[in-house]
């Protein structure tokens, strides 16, 4: 409350500053709209706060004030010498009541009846008007105190404002233009640099008397940054201070019992980026309390307390700045989600189906995904969600979904600190350096040379298997076209996150950690996809910064049309050009029954030999012990329990956290084509039969395998 | 510079003289920032091929021009050039030049249209020429040579992974 208070007062100063000088110009000439309107839009929005804040002294004030100011703009009253008069005494009364509010955080007493008798008797004056249609509220609260006595112009000598001073928070605050504070960071940055060449001279001689006064230089030039890049720091609580109210309404128009929790409010980061924050967190919030967050009765019936609970939370995380918005509401069931994801054709069941919930979610960020339809059929989360991703996305940041059916769900975005100043990782490619922006970053992998078999290709598209699942992998090198020497030492896998895909981009060089401001890249650059911005470094070098979507989408990994979430279900098809059939990577095997079996190669984690030794046998399942733990092997052979050849091939799925394999008889090709089921299910663990590469092929039913593997009751769909 | 070139009447203007080659070109005063010796760019890898690269300049990032490659007029020499830092809509870019001479002052009357049988891309890039004592300066077109390059680009086509 107090953060809003003073963003209040704040503003409120600015605007009476500006609404003194208004009036004074308005009596000049009575008749110029833009002016009224303009001090109308000031007062009214002064009255609409104290109703919020619940300042009944101001709100009584400034509500007689609007109403003569809506007179004079509605040309019922003409802008005289008195009328402004007694508006300026009502302006110096709000301006005392508010030094009064700053001084000691709640309305000082005081009396205003005559200036609201005064400003009472213009309103009998006008012409009288039956409707007053820009005002929704009633005259009553007016009315109730006027006591009309005649306007006089002889002022009003026990309303003297001589408790208001000038300035209302004049001093500790002032407004900047940005253009003002963007150079001062480009001067700090040059100051940077030109200390960095300084320290080197006075570096090589350690006698020298430069040597003192060049590490104060340097002391006070790292001040300097800090305190510029403060400049444009604000706390997150700027962009929530509408949410209690946002939150009451709701409550109110829909008998809920809602309260709001907010935590982290001084959390700081840049402006642009509070601005950013600000919608899609009203969204969210809107959301959580319109369709999160049950009925009074509902809760009760489900054992939790009548009251829902929605948290707001903001913190910093490894550099990044997390909000999170939690509700204890009914939460989102993933099945409804997949079956409708499936119904629109954004993803095909298969894979749908081997998605994890989290995956799952990443749908609510669809556009259109949240229709009319779906609201009356779901809880009516998603709205306008696509949105919420978009703003975010926008400046750097990411969102993501968690929820427990019945317990609620929790939205997180995690965002930069500032747009113009990022973490980054450098890397060096041929002699060559460029920046990575580390919000990317997943992880870095160096691959020795002895492993290089770590890399496969599939249709010379390089892939990575990185722990359990294959990775389309980009190589820097070819991507800018430097000059080319293959893989053949050491080289680094920077694993990238970018909206939905996952990709290593394979460097030769790490070489620091930096944060770096970030420049635009030059007009006759910009069509370049991959850069998202070039910087200068410490040494004066300028080097550019690489933008992982850019590359993705240079490359394929990530087709341009296509949004994030699609991508997500299976990274290794979108690493294929696209054609207009969607195709996909099948891996073709033998089961252990007559004809060839198929599965998508993106649900796919690995393929294993094993020693037919190491299958041990418990109960009447195998498994083997991989990596410390027991991963389950069911038999694609339904005949055959036991293994009988000296190596047996294993097909490995992860699903979520749990693997399992499932044993076949021989893996036979992976090929590229267009999967069209043909046949429907001709037994369990099938899903139908489509032709591949000119064969029949049934394509099998991984979930069904999971459940044998796991020992899960129930058939699959 | 939008006025027709050989335009009689009007004031006279000035022209920055830089050499590529044998070749004199003015460049119109009114943009230029300064001059300076010849930058080390970073290259930029992908870069369209008159983009030699981006320089830091006292902390401003410029982007440096080949103009040999820009104007088709040979290949740089390797010895360091100069270069004429000019401010293109709200960035810099610095003009690599063999020679920076002195600022021509042209009157109108005398600058005299570009014959027809000129190459088309020097046609396009230059507002009409002059005599100078040291031979034909070619009067550039700051708008047309700076701005028509962004629409002759190519755009990277999508390529495939390594």
């Amino acid at each position: 409350m107090d953060d809003l208070l003073a963003e209040f007062l704040a503003e409120s100063a600015d605007n009476l500053t500006r609404l003194d000088r208004d009036m004074i110009e308005l009596e000049r000439d009575p008749t110029n709209s833009e002016l009224l309107n303009s001090a109308f839009r000031t007062i009214h929005t002064i009255k609409g706060t104290c109703g919020f804040l619940d300042l009944s002294r101001l709100e009584r004030v400034s509500h007689t004030s609007e109403s003569v100011l809506d007179m004079l703009r509605s040309e019922r009253l003409t802008a005289g010498p008195d009328v402004v008069s007694d508006i300026l005494t009502s302006i110096d009364t709000i301006k005392a009541i508010l030094v009064g509010l700053e001084q000691t955080g709640c309305e000082p007493p005081g009396d205003d009846s005559d200036i609201v008798a005064s400003l009472e008797a213009w309103l009998d004056e006008s012409v009288p008007c039956s409707a007053r249609p820009t005002d929704g509220e009633p005259d009553t609260s007016a009315r109730a105190i006027s006591s009309p006595t005649r306007p006089t112009d002889a002022g009003h000598p026990n309303l003297a404002p001589q408790s208001a001073p000038e300035t209302i928070r004049g001093a500790s605050s002032i407004r900047i233009n940005v253009d003002v504070l963007d150079s001062l960071m480009t001067l700090a940055g040059e100051l940077v640099l030109a200390r960095n060449q300084l320290s080197q001279l006075a570096g090589r001689d350690e006698q020298s008397e430069y040597v003192v006064p060049v590490q104060q230089l340097d002391r006070i030039t790292a001040e300097l940054q800090g305190a510029v890049m403060r400049t444009r720091m604000q706390p997150v609580g700027a962009a929530w201070s509408k949410l209690p109210r946002l939150v009451r309404e709701v409550a109110r128009d829909t008998g809920k019992q809602i309260q709001l929790d907010m935590k982290g409010a001084d959390t700081e980061l840049d402006r642009q980026l509070v601005q950013a924050l600000q919608d899609p967190l009203m969204h969210m919030v809107r959301n959580s309390a319109d369709h999160g967050i049950e009925q009074p009765d509902v809760r009760r019936a489900s054992g939790k307390s009548e009251f829902g609970t929605i948290r707001v939370r903001a913190f910093h995380e490894g550099g990044q700045v997390i909000v999170e918005i939690t509700d204890d509401g009914a939460g989102i069931d993933p099945a409804v989600v997949r079956r409708k994801a499936i119904q629109r054709g954004l993803v095909r069941a298969e894979i749908a189906n081997a998605m994890d919930d989290r995956q799952i979610f990443r749908f609510l960020f669809e556009p259109g995904f949240s229709t009319a339809e779906f609201v009356t059929h779901l809880s009516g989360r998603g709205v306008g969600m696509d949105v919420v991703r978009d703003n975010v996305t926008r400046v750097g940041g990411t969102v993501e979904l968690r929820s427990t059916t019945g317990h609620g769900c929790t939205v997180r975005i995690k965002l930069p600190l500032t747009l113009a100043i990022v973490p980054a990782l450098l890397v060096s490619v041929e002699e060559e350096v460029f920046a990575f922006p580390q919000s990317c970053v997943l992880e870095l992998v160096r691959v020795p040379a002895d492993r290089r078999l770590a890399f496969e290709s599939l249709q010379g598209v390089p892939l990575y298997r990185l722990r359990d699942s294959l990775i389309p992998v980009i190589g820097l090198r070819g991507l800018l076209d430097l000059p080319h020497t293959r893989i053949t030492e050491a080289t680094t896998l920077v694993i990238c996150q970018t909206a939905g895909s996952r990709f290593g981009v394979v460097v030769d060089d790490v070489i620091d950690t930096q944060e770096i401001v970030i420049k635009p890249v030059s007009r006759r650059v910009r069509h370049v996809a991959c850069y998202a911005g070039c910087t200068i470094l410490g040494d004066g070098r300028v080097i550019m910064i690489l933008d992982p979507v850019g590359i993705a989408t240079m490359s394929g990994t990530l087709a341009p049309d296509v949004s994030p979430g699609d991508s997500t279900a299976d990274d290794l098809s979108d690493a294929v050009p696209m054609d207009t059939v969607q195709r996909d990577s099948i891996l073709l095997f033998q089961g252990g029954t007559a004809g060839v079996q198929a599965v998508l190669l993106s649900q796919v984690a690995r393929l294993e030999e094993i020693a037919t030794e190491r299958l041990e046998a418990i109960g009447d399942r195998f498994v083997v012990q991989y990596r410390g733990s027991l991963l389950p092997i069911v038999s694609a052979m339904p005949s055959q329990k036991a293994p009988s050849a000296k190596c047996q091939s294993v097909i490995v799925f992860n699903e979520g956290n749990t693997s399992f394999g499932i044993a076949v008889q021989s893996i036979q090709d992976i090929v590229e084509d267009s999967v069209r089921l043909e046949l429907g299910p001709s037994r369990p663990g099938v899903l139908g039969t489509a032709v591949i590469a000119g064969r029949a092929t049934e394509l099998i039913d991984v979930s069904y395998y999971m459940e044998q593997a796991h020992m899960r009751p129930g058939a699959p769909v | 510079m939008s006025e027709t070139p050989h335009n009689p009447t009007g004031a006279a203007r000035d022209f920055v003289a830089f050499r590529l080659g044998e070749q004199w070109f003015g460049w119109p005063v009114a943009s230029v920032q300064e001059v300076l010796a010849g930058q080390t760019a970073a290259r930029v890898p992908l870069a369209p091929p008159e983009v030699a690269g981006l320089a830091n300049l006292k902390g401003h990032i410029v982007t440096v021009i080949d103009m040999h490659r820009l104007l088709q007029t040979g290949e740089r020499p390797s010895c360091a050039p100069m270069s004429v830092i000019i401010r293109d809509g709200g960035e810099l870019c610095a003009m690599l030049a063999d020679e920076v001479g002195d600022v021509v002052t042209a009157m109108p009357q005398f600058i005299e249209p570009l014959p027809p049988t000129l190459d088309t891309s020097w046609r396009t890039s230059c507002q009409g020429m002059v005599r100078t004592p040291g031979g034909l300066m070619a009067l550039l077109d700051p708008v047309r040579l700076l701005d028509d390059q962004d629409h002759s680009v190519i755009p990277t086509t999508t390529r495939s992974a390594v």
